[in-house]
């Protein structure tokens, strides 16, 4: 058995990780056909180089199309769409850790590349940089650590009663 | 030697930690006389300078020597061709630079990298060349003659629009030559190609490459990798019909114009990946600009294009991105075809051209007809705007149509503009220049002597003519 399917055989997977099912054939006459809870997701990417303001960069469902990408941005959220792009990265390898051979390989992942129309720019926030001005966050850290160890120095012989107590 | 002891102190430890500060002084004697720097034989060799002569504000001091020292080594080699050779042998990989660029929003990368500046309109030239209204009236029923057999006699469904689109331009071409020879003689002497490979090569400072890379973990990890501060393209393409004369075409601006010279050029701060690039494997760089070196007419004239592709993408994208992607597509052409004939004169990436060179192309599909105006002012990419502050020049117009419809027989809807400006471009006459067109290459190169003028003068002239 491929390690795709080892590691799912009696665990239970999670809506996003399935597989999308065959849709219905559409015969003319036939209802419109409706998807209550869809499977395909998007999730932004933060990019590690430099791009330019009109492109973006996310995660997404293995099996959506450039038009399923394009409608899910215009569609939901109304953001006008020019052009997409895949690339599929293959998923790391998970090494034995006394071996060194590898056991299986994590999830490939889809990545679309997305440029947006109508003169939109997207600049990704900056949630998760590191704060540039630590100086005075460290002093007053410090100042507070001080405090604390010239208490307990203090009432070094009622350390093991808690601190409302001592 | 002696001189450098005079007033030195020399610091003596013994193995007693006793130190002994000893200082010599040595006293001239009146019989020793002013040595000068030229008679002394000096045991070191002289100092190099830090920078070789020129303008290399960018690089650093290795690059700079080395360049130098690559330039050297190229102007001793005699011929164009193993000028080439020498540069194509090193295989390396290349970014693909397409004419026919499918992504979208990339006119900036294409500027940047060809170092050229867009401006709309054709320059001054054109308006002062003025096309005679008897030519346009003797010349336009021919032109219905061969638009109404291609769209309408001729059984063409069968092959593909891009099939039919070039087939209706070599037809146009090969009808509309020999009623203009009595306008522009040079017209007489000019080659006349279809289906032509042009491809060029060339390097653009400002991208990062990896030069090599050493996976052992011995050398600290600052001396592991080595980076190179350029990246080499690649273009291949095709072209339908290219029109070559003996003599080059005039410059359309002096080279040093204000256009010309733009010590602001925009850097660009992102990776040619971002814009959809490819990578070549590694192999030898190819340029070609559809003729062999030494052939007698190595100077473009015209070059026509189709843009059958266009009209796919303006399905999918629409009118604004096709207009960006029109406008690089004449100005990768022009500039490719320009490049391999600079190489041709002798010049390259490490010999810069001396002079302007300068084409006409047309994009068209038979109904559709855009113009362009290149003017190419360097070839050298890897100095920075402050050393090399020239720029190259694209002058472009809007898409303008030849005719409307064609129904039951007869054109509805003839423009007459863009036949005069496409009988314009065809009537420009080249112009022999008093400059030395190889500078860069020995007089008595083998190349120079072997270019024969093998087209005679009077075509009518049967008696043989030999050099």
């Amino acid at each position: 058995m491929s390690h795709f399917t080892k590691n799912l055989i009696g665990k239970y997977i999670p809506l996003w990780k399935r597989k999308i099912p065959k849709y219905p054939i559409y015969w003319k006459g036939d209802p419109q056909l409706r998807v209550f809870l869809p499977l395909f997701w998007m999730k932004l990417l933060k990019p590690k180089n430099k791009i330019p303001s009109d492109r973006v960069q996310f995660e997404v469902h293995p099996q959506m199309s450039t038009m399923d990408v394009k409608n899910y941005l215009e569609k939901i959220y109304k953001v006008p769409v020019t052009d997409v792009k895949f690339a599929t990265h293959q998923g790391e390898p998970i090494e034995h850790p006394l071996r060194g051979s590898v056991v299986t390989r994590e999830d490939d992942k889809k990545i679309a590349f997305v440029v947006l129309g109508e003169g939109q720019t997207f600049e990704f926030p900056g949630i998760f940089d590191k704060p540039s001005d630590t100086g005075k966050q460290m002093e007053d850290y410090k100042v507070e650590n001080r405090r604390i160890e010239r208490a307990n120095q203090k009432l070094w012989d009622k350390l093991s009663l808690p601190p409302w107590f001592r | 030697m002696a001189a450098s002891l005079i007033g030195r102190h020399f610091l003596i430890q013994s193995r007693n930690r006793r130190s002994l500060t000893l200082k010599f002084r040595l006293k001239y004697s009146s019989a020793v006389q002013a040595v000068s720097n030229e008679d002394v034989e000096s045991l070191y060799p002289p100092v190099k300078p830090r920078f070789p002569p020129g303008n290399w504000t960018s690089m650093t001091e290795e690059e700079a020597w080395t360049r130098y020292e690559d330039m050297q080594e190229m102007t001793a080699v005699p011929t164009a061709k193993e000028r080439l050779e020498k540069l194509t042998k090193k295989q390396m990989r290349a970014y693909r630079f397409p004419v026919t660029n499918k992504s979208v929003r990339v006119l900036e990368f294409q500027k940047n990298v060809t170092k050229s500046h867009l401006i709309k309109g054709l320059p001054n030239i054109y308006d002062s060349l003025q096309v005679d209204s008897s030519i346009v009236e003797k010349i336009k029923p021919y032109i219905i003659e061969v638009l109404l057999l291609e769209k309408e006699r001729l059984f063409r469904s069968k092959f593909r629009d891009i099939h039919r689109d070039s087939l209706i331009l070599r037809n146009l071409i090969q009808t509309l030559l020999p009623l203009l020879y009595e306008h522009n003689t040079a017209l007489r002497t000019s080659q006349v190609d279809e289906e032509v490979d042009i491809k060029g090569f060339w390097d653009r400072s400002g991208f990062k490459r990896v030069m090599w890379y050493d996976a052992a973990m011995e050398r600290p990890k600052e001396y592991r990798i080595k980076y190179a501060n350029d990246v080499r393209f690649q273009t291949a393409h095709v072209c339908d019909v290219s029109i070559r004369t003996e003599d080059p075409l005039k410059e359309f601006l002096p080279i040093d114009d204000e256009l010309c010279v733009n010590e602001d050029f925009p850097v660009l701060e992102y990776h040619p990946k971002v814009f959809g690039t490819s990578k070549t494997d590694r192999e030898k760089s190819q340029l070609t600009p559809g003729y062999n070196f030494g052939d007698p007419c190595e100077f473009g004239l015209v070059s026509f294009h189709n843009t059958v592709w266009l009209d796919y993408q303006r399905r999918k994208y629409g009118d604004a991105v096709t207009e960006e992607m029109r406008q690089g597509m004449g100005l990768t052409a022009s500039f490719t075809w320009l490049l391999a004939q600079a190489y041709s004169q002798g010049f390259n990436s490490l010999l810069d051209v001396t002079y302007p060179m300068t084409t006409q192309t047309v994009l068209s599909d038979g109904r559709k007809m855009s113009f362009f105006a290149y003017q190419l002012n360097t070839i050298d990419m890897l100095k920075n705007n402050i050393a090399n502050p020239r720029q190259n020049i694209c002058w472009y117009t809007d898409e303008t149509r030849l005719y409307e419809k064609i129904e039951d027989g007869k054109v509805i809807g003839f423009n007459d503009e863009t036949c005069e400006t496409l009988l314009k471009f065809l009537l420009m006459k080249p112009e022999r220049r008093n400059i030395n067109m190889k500078p860069t290459l020995p007089a008595e190169s083998l190349e120079i002597l072997s270019q024969t003028e093998f087209i005679s003068r009077n075509p009518l002239d049967l008696s043989t003519e030999t050099n």
